[in-house]
């Protein structure tokens, strides 16, 4: 029908803007090199207070005893799966 | 990443497109529409056709409404107004819809909802829409014509249990007042039935709708889905 | 130095150089307790409120004598301050506590004029109340996502662009150039909110859109409520501590990418899949649909960064309860979503469209997804900002068990009455007449919701014991410094 056609155009329009715009967003930040090191941005939440590797949070008054059992567990026994719920 | 308006023009384009596809277009599409009239008068033959638009030859003709033509959907006034802002504020739509879709798609029109599928032109003489999403209760695009009696939404409205055992809708007691009867009983005085006595006043006192109550009542019985639209016909 | 220059460089969070990273990481905490404590607990205020009003509201549904002279607590305004008080009152204020507090420490920067943040802060938590009793007093709108009165829009509007403003502070002034996926999704949250709100506020209440275009605004902005708000902040609280509290960094970075970005691009077109067979245009509803299936692209890839990160470390993930509320909340998030997507397609649609199906996925989303991972982000946050340790683990553990337990059951009643309900409501016999009378459905329905009711009581015992602890904490002493959430006390002497 005639009366569909304006807003099907606009539509369309819209759809090739927001397409464009974003390849160009796209092209762009590969250019500026903000996908570079993304893997190293994964890393950022930890620092010397709380590195990598160490376990920040426990139940209260519990911490020693399951950081030890934690420590015991990691090698031989791998993935304890009895914890779903 | 770590350019802010960079990462802030994607935000607001991802918004802005959705904006624009569901919202702007839907406006451009439908925003101008018009209530229209039942009948179009045939140019030639004079013959009254329903519908507003009538095919002749490969030419759409749209009817114009004449002045003293009644125009469709009707906007609702006066009390029946007033008591949508009742219908409003007590939240009838968490559990009350007002949409009939089509023949087959659900069984809207099997239960008697309606005879034909809302269409957006239904709604545009309203100032607040209230599709809902809910049926805990019915639908009632079309209760005034299901139950035209305002007797009946009276009493539902006091305590449904008087007309629909075992529903959970809540009593809206607070829309009526017992009061003492003056020379002669209202007319509007509710009718308890028997097996609810601990409901019926004491001697000499009567319960009445509030004028929050006729409004709502009136608001339902204005509720009606008798009326064809070119878009949307009562064979469909 | 010109006024407006001093403004500006009092703003300047960042902190001066040369200062060790415990200490600044101990000022951050300092400089945020007094907005966070008031935001935290405004939060847990609010879920008591909200909890009172749902077991209103829920205990209604089957008992409709219940209160049922109470005309401000009729079950329309009842079930509607429930909504409201949970998601602009516990949902809000939560969301301000836990991702300022992440986006402060992912920027290791602070706050500066905390003080304009209680401000802030106070004048959000007025307008919610005076937006709830607004509803239980005959203001409600009817508008769904949307119905406090329109009055209090415009404070509630300003109090959360003026908290919001302190997130985009710290980030602007991050002390790191790359920016981590939590911080992408806050910003992008921070910054959709007060669009959506602003924009179905004025197309429906301010200066209404004509016909359906109102109820297509309606489910653009109230599905995007969950999609680009609740659901951002949610995910921001899973990157952040599930790899944290692990000592793991997040599978793989790209993917989280990938999520962001597809999410942001989806979601929003959802919502009209609320409005499936109703009277708008049938290519709308097409475009929901696909906005919905598409979906799965952001979920899929989601659960699968979070389950690899989380693989092999089930047993950590169990003695943290951080981590015991976020990975209840990560695994909720993926069957919500891929539920949602599926409700979408209009087989299933036209059954569960209309019923109690739908209230259930609403909790499966907002509360054993959303709220689990706030209250996962509180557990972890609360003990750096105070210095000081909860004060009880039972108390914790009763508060995941009976969220988890009390959120499973009434997901498992809604979804399995709402079901019921449609295929009754939708049954025809051989002539093509339904099968079931109106209120043969209804009977049906009540035991669904009576234990409904039942699963909503345990759940407010466990925001009972989540108040009890978190007061507790608030009131009782220093804890010592070798407990394992703290970080140690900053020297005073090395701050200055």
């Amino acid at each position: 029908m005639g009366q569909w056609n304006g807003y099907l155009i606009f539509i369309a329009a819209l759809g090739c803007v927001f397409f464009f715009s974003a390849i160009g967003a796209l092209y762009w930040a590969v250019r500026h090199g903000e996908f570079k090191k993304l893997e190293k941005t994964s890393r950022q939440i930890f620092d010397e207070e709380e590195p990598e590797g160490v376990h920040t949070d426990f139940f209260p008054g519990e911490a020693d005893k399951m950081r030890r059992k934690l420590a015991r567990s990691r090698k031989p026994e791998k993935a304890g799966h009895h914890t779903q719920d | 990443m770590k350019n802010l308006p960079l990462l802030f023009m994607g935000i607001f384009f991802c918004l802005a497109f959705s904006f624009s596809g569901l919202i702007l277009s839907s406006m451009i599409q439908y925003g101008h529409l018009e209530p229209v009239t039942e009948f179009v008068n045939h140019p030639d033959t004079g013959e009254q056709i329903p519908g507003a638009f009538i095919e002749i030859g490969d030419k759409l003709v749209q009817g114009v409404n004449q002045p003293d033509e009644q125009t469709f959907p009707i906007e609702s006034v006066g009390l029946a107004q007033q008591g949508k802002q009742t219908y409003i504020n007590m939240g009838c739509l968490y559990c009350h819809s007002q949409q009939v879709r089509r023949k087959g798609f659900g069984a809207d029109y099997e239960r008697g909802w309606g005879d034909r599928q809302t269409v957006p032109r239904d709604y545009i003489l309203q100032q607040r829409v209230l599709l809902g999403t809910s049926r805990t209760g019915p639908d009632l695009m079309s209760i005034g014509m299901r139950q035209p009696s305002a007797e009946w939404h009276y009493l539902h409205l006091y305590n449904p249990q008087f007309t629909s055992p075992g529903s959970i809708m809540p009593p809206f007691r607070f829309l009526f007042e017992t009061r003492k009867i003056g020379d002669a009983p209202s007319p509007d005085a509710l009718k308890i039935p028997d097996g609810f006595p601990a409901e019926k006043p004491p001697a000499g006192y009567e319960i009445v709708p509030t004028d929050r109550g006729r409004e709502l009542v009136a608001y339902l019985l204005s509720l009606k889905l008798n009326y064809e639209l070119p878009e949307s016909r009562f064979s469909e | 130095m010109s006024p407006l220059l001093s403004f500006f460089s009092s703003i300047d969070p960042r902190p001066k150089p040369g200062v060790p990273l415990k200490v600044q990481l101990s000022q951050i905490d300092r400089e945020m307790r007094v907005p966070i404590v008031l935001f935290v607990v405004s939060a847990i205020l609010w879920l008591q409120a909200g909890t009172v009003f749902a077991l209103i509201a829920s205990i209604k549904l089957h008992n409709p004598e219940f209160l049922g002279n109470v005309e401000w607590l009729t079950f329309g305004r009842a079930r509607s301050a429930h909504l409201n008080a949970m998601a602009f009152g516990w949902g809000n204020n939560a969301i301000f506590a836990v991702s300022l507090w992440i986006m402060a420490r992912l920027c290791k920067v602070s706050v500066k004029h905390g003080g304009l943040l209680v401000v802030a802060g106070a004048f959000w938590n007025v307008g919610v109340t005076a937006g709830v009793i607004g509803i239980l007093t005959g203001g409600l709108t009817s508008v769904e996502w949307l119905e406090m009165p329109p009055q209090v829009a415009p404070l509630l509007a300003i109090s959360f662009i003026l908290v919001a403003v302190w997130g985009v502070i710290m980030f602007r002034y991050r002390a790191l150039g790359h920016v981590y996926v939590s911080q992408w999704y806050i910003l992008g949250a921070l910054f959709w909110f007060p669009w959506l709100y602003v924009i179905a506020q004025t197309m429906i209440l301010w200066l209404p859109a004509r016909g359906t275009v109102q109820a297509i605004t309606n489910w653009w902005f109230g599905h995007n409520v969950l999609g680009l708000w609740l659901t951002p902040m949610g995910l921001a609280s899973i990157y952040y501590f599930l790899p944290k509290v692990l000592g793991r960094p997040i599978h793989s970075y790209y993917l989280s990418v990938l999520g962001f970005w597809s999410l942001a691009l989806f979601y929003n077109w959802a919502g009209v899949h609320h409005l499936i067979g109703g009277p708008i245009p049938v290519w709308l509803v097409s475009a929901g649909i696909v906005g919905s299936i598409m979906m799965v692209i952001p979920v899929v890839v989601t659960a699968i960064n979070h389950h690899m990160t989380a693989a092999g470390n089930w047993r950590a993930v169990w003695c943290s309860p951080t981590l015991r509320f976020i990975v209840f909340g990560g695994m909720s998030y993926t069957l919500a979503s891929l539920a949602g997507s599926a409700m979408a397609l209009r087989d299933i649609n036209v059954i569960t469209h209309f019923t109690q199906f739908t209230v259930g996925h609403a909790h499966h989303g907002v509360y054993a997804f959303f709220t689990m991972t706030m209250f996962g982000g509180i557990y972890f946050m609360m003990p750096r900002i105070l210095n000081r340790e909860w004060p009880s683990a039972a108390l914790i553990r009763t508060h995941f068990w009976c969220a988890a337990i009390g959120i499973t059951i009434m997901l498992v009643v809604l979804h399995a009455g709402g079901w019921i309900q449609g295929e009754m409501m939708t049954a025809l016999d051989a002539d093509g007449k339904p099968k079931y009378a109106f209120l043969e459905i209804v009977t049906a329905l009540v035991p669904w919701l009576f234990s409904r009711s039942i699963s909503g009581m345990l759940l407010s015992i466990g925001h009972l014991a989540f108040l009890v602890n978190f007061f507790w904490m608030l009131a009782g002493r220093k804890g010592d410094q070798d407990g394992p959430t703290l970080l140690a006390d900053p020297n005073e002497e090395d701050v200055r």
